[in-house]
This record gives C-alpha cells, sequence and structure tokens, in this order.
C-alpha cells in the first residue's frame, strides 16, 4: 500500500514537474506541434517543424525562414496560428526577401479568427521555399529596457514529406 | 494509523500536483483558443530579446528525409557500409554521444527503407541507449516506440512513419529544454553518415541520380554550419566540428562545374565522378571520426 502510494505520488508530481517545464509561457509548443499532426495523415510524414517567436515593438518587422527542398519531393506546410497575435501574415515565397523578382506561392494570416490552421502541399520543385513572418507594429508597445508588459506570441510550422 | 497519516500527506500531495498541473493546462488552452486575442500573453523586454535569438532562421531535413531522397534516387542496399554496433557506453562526452546519436540514426532509416529489419532493430536500440545518456530517453517510453516498432516489422511504410514520429517527439523535447544543439550536432552525425552512405553506393554502382543527390545535399551544409555556429557556446567540440565541416564545403566549391553554377536555376549540379570521388574521401575522412570517437 505504501509503495503504491509513492508511486503515484511520485508519478504525480512528475507529471505537474514537465507541465510546468515548457520552453515559454506564451508558447506551448507541443500543443501547437501536436495539432498539426491531425493534417499531416498518409502519405505525409513528420519532416521538421520551425517555432518563430513574435515580440510586437512599436515598427513592423520581417522574420524570414528558409526550408530547403528536393528535387522530385512534394512537401506539406502545415502554419498554425493560433498563439500568432493578429495581424501577422505568412508568406510563401520561391526566393528571398533580397530577390525583386520572386513569387509568392502561398500566404495565410493570423488575424482571421475562424481560422487558424493553414495547409500547403507543394506542386512545383523549388529547391529552397522561404517563409516570410511580416508582424506588424504595436505603436503603444513601450521602449527597449523598461520592464513594462509586452504582446509575444509564437508561430508554429510544421512540415511533412511524402 | 501510520499508513493512514502516510495516505493523507500522499492524498494532499497528488491533489496539489494536479491543481498545479491543471492550472498550467488551462493556460495552455487560453493560448490555444479560436481567439486571437485570447492567444496572447505578456512579457518584458529582455524575454523580447530571447525570443528573438530562440527563433531559428533555417530549417534542417530529418535523416529519414534524406535517406527517403536517396532511396528514391536508386539508392540499394549494400551491407557493411553502416557504421558498427556499438554499445551507448563507448561514447563519453555528450558531444560524442549526440553526433552519434544522428549517425545511427542514419543507419537506422537506411535499414528501415531497404528492408533490413534485424538490423534496424538494433541500430533502434542504440538510438534509445544514446537517447537515455543524454537525458531524453522518455522520449521513446512516452509512447511505447520499441514495442509498436516490433510490432510493425513487417510495413517499411510504417516503421518509417514510426521513425517520423519519434523524430518529432524529440525536436518537441529538445525544443522545450532548450537543447536544440543537441538536435544539431545529431543532425551533423545524421548528414555525414547519409552522404557517406551515398558515396560508398555510387563508387561501387555509378548510380546517375545518386550523383545529383549528393550534390543537391550540399546546399544543408550552409545552413548545418551557420546552426552550428549560432550554438557554438553550449559545446566546445562544435567550433572543431564547424572547421571540419567547412572544409568539406571549400572542396566542394572548389569543382568547376559548381563555380560555374547560376544559383538561380532549380536544377542540382551534376558533379563529375571524379569530384564525387573527391567529395566522398572529403566525408569519408570525417565520418571515421566521428565513429572513432
Amino acid at each position: 500500500m505504501k509503495k503504491h502510494n509513492l508511486f503515484v505520488l511520485l508519478f504525480v508530481s512528475m507529471l505537474a514537474i514537465s507541465a510546468i517545464g515548457q520552453s515559454y509561457e506564451y508558447c506551448d509548443t507541443k500543443t501547437l506541434k501536436d495539432s498539426c499532426k491531425d493534417y499531416l495523415d498518409k502519405p505525409y510524414k513528420y519532416d521538421a517543424a520551425n517555432i518563430i517567436l513574435v515580440t510586437l515593438g512599436r515598427k513592423p518587422q520581417m522574420k524570414e525562414v528558409e526550408l530547403p527542398m528536393f528535387m522530385g519531393e512534394t512537401y506539406r506546410l502545415i502554419f498554425n496560428t493560433y498563439a500568432l497575435p493578429p495581424g501577422v501574415e505568412i508568406h510563401v515565397y520561391n526566393k528571398d526577401a533580397d530577390h525583386d523578382n520572386r513569387k509568392e506561392l502561398f500566404s495565410c494570416n493570423s488575424s482571421d479568427a475562424s481560422k487558424k490552421m493553414f495547409m500547403w502541399d507543394t506542386d512545383h520543385f523549388h529547391s529552397k521555399l522561404y517563409v516570410d513572418y511580416v508582424i506588424p507594429a504595436n505603436h503603444d508597445a513601450p521602449p527597449a529596457g523598461t520592464d513594462a508588459p509586452l504582446i509575444q506570441g509564437c508561430g508554429v510550422l510544421v512540415i511533412g514529406f511524402k | 494509523m501510520r499508513i493512514n497519516y502516510f495516505n493523507s500527506i500522499t492524498c494532499i500531495s497528488a491533489v496539489a500536483s494536479l491543481i498545479l498541473l491543471s492550472c498550467h493546462g488551462n493556460n495552455s488552452n487560453s493560448k490555444n483558443g479560436a481567439n486571437g486575442a485570447d492567444t496572447l500573453t505578456k512579457a518584458t523586454a529582455q524575454v523580447a530579446n530571447q525570443a528573438d535569438q530562440d527563433s531559428e532562421t533555417y530549417l534542417l531535413p530529418s535523416p529519414l528525409q534524406i535517406a527517403s531522397i536517396f532511396k528514391n534516387s536508386g539508392l540499394t542496399y549494400l551491407p557493411g557500409i553502416t557504421a558498427p554496433f556499438k554499445d551507448a557506453a563507448a561514447f563519453n562526452s555528450q558531444f560524442d554521444r549526440a553526433l552519434n546519436m544522428g549517425v545511427y540514426s542514419a543507419d537506422l532509416s537506411y535499414c528501415i527503407l531497404n528492408k533490413q529489419t534485424d538490423d534496424a532493430v538494433k541500430y533502434l536500440n542504440i538510438v534509445k541507449s544514446l537517447s537515455d545518456k543524454l537525458g531524453f530517453g522518455s522520449v521513446f517510453e512516452s509512447n511505447s516506440f520499441l514495442k509498436r516498432f516490433q510490432s510493425n516489422m513487417n510495413s517499411t511504410d510504417s516503421l518509417a512513419s514510426l521513425i517520423a514520429e519519434l523524430q518529432m517527439e524529440t525536436d518537441t523535447y529538445l525544443e522545450n529544454n532548450k537543447e536544440k544543439y543537441i538536435g544539431v550536432i545529431a543532425f551533423a552525425g545524421a548528414w555525414v553518415e547519409s552522404m557517406s552512405t551515398g558515396n560508398a553506393v555510387y563508387e561501387k554502382q555509378k548510380t546517375a541520380g545518386v550523383s545529383s543527390r549528393i550534390s543537391e545535399q550540399m546546399n544543408i551544409l550552409e545552413g548545418l554550419v551557420k546552426l552550428l555556429t549560432k550554438y557554438q557556446s553550449a559545446d566546445n567540440n562544435i567550433a572543431g566540428l564547424i572547421a571540419q565541416l567547412k572544409d568539406i564545403k571549400t572542396t566542394y566549391e572548389s569543382f568547376d562545374e559548381v563555380k560555374s553554377y547560376n544559383p538561380d536555376s532549380e536544377q542540382p549540379i551534376s558533379l563529375t565522378p571524379d569530384h564525387v570521388s573527391q567529395l566522398g574521401k572529403s566525408i569519408q575522412a570525417l565520418r571515421s571520426k566521428f565513429i572513432a570517437s
């Protein structure tokens, strides 16, 4: 009986400790990534994931993530925008932001309250893809170096391959 | 009486832990609700700076994806080219464990995709032992991976899906525990082992598809070096690894067909057989160092 109780105590305590040990208080990456699994059905398999951490500042920002792609492969990109602040735009391009003639292949945004999960399957070979997160300004953001609160969030991208 | 007292303390502790757990759970749920406004929480400028540093700008593929690409290009199974089976205890530092976990993960994928299930089980057990030593063996246990692996031995596709799931769980664990650098070191091991395997098969069979895949894989090296540089302060051995990978990159960039390549082209570079061999020698030399550690 005593051993059984000890086991229960240890087990429940470990569960509690693991639950509060998340990387970022505002970004439960496991839950956000797990919710992408429903969109990663056969024939797609998990390849990689990216978490983009966003803090609204007084100026708009842009964060770009480079994705290596391989010839003849088909990929599925799943964007989870549940934890992003409203107004963040996501654009997928065939070239990076330094190219003027790049082509937009897909876009979505975090403003739509009724749709937070977005999915796109590549239909043409690109040696690389670039995902741009366009983050709006928050004109009420406190100056840098102060302890005043900021608006933060995170976006999750999960990639699957066939 | 003693047992009753003990029971009470246990129950109170368990309830307190559950309350703690449920508080966190509610927080997570509200963050992930459909209303965008609910997803926001507040932080300070210091936290914001940390967040900027923690966002990645380059994504690495999984070892399974690399093995799958080579397989689709005609890479067949050759016995004796994968890493020798070793006890996880043979690796003394966290760096060597992470590096070789990558090496064995690549061999595990190669064996699965080529229906070498006996060897795949051996590699899976080594990967699990190394994960234990690196501190995230729980990833295997939480989802009964070994048991599920054993019961799906006859289905290559099911085994590949299991490995992909294991990769996702490992990535999430490392992300949540701020140990992403271990994943990057492991990827370096996996990448070198995959390139070594691709090169060894090419040398025997001269399959044209494999040659172009080898050059295509070189695109990853630049991103890998960038990520290793970012995490350089996490382990003293990373600087040496970066230098060794840069040597391979320098060899590759010295080839005429690479120098004259149009970066806007959407076709991979076609390396000459001599250059594939030259590149292969550089990779084999580095791989020998990895598996000897």
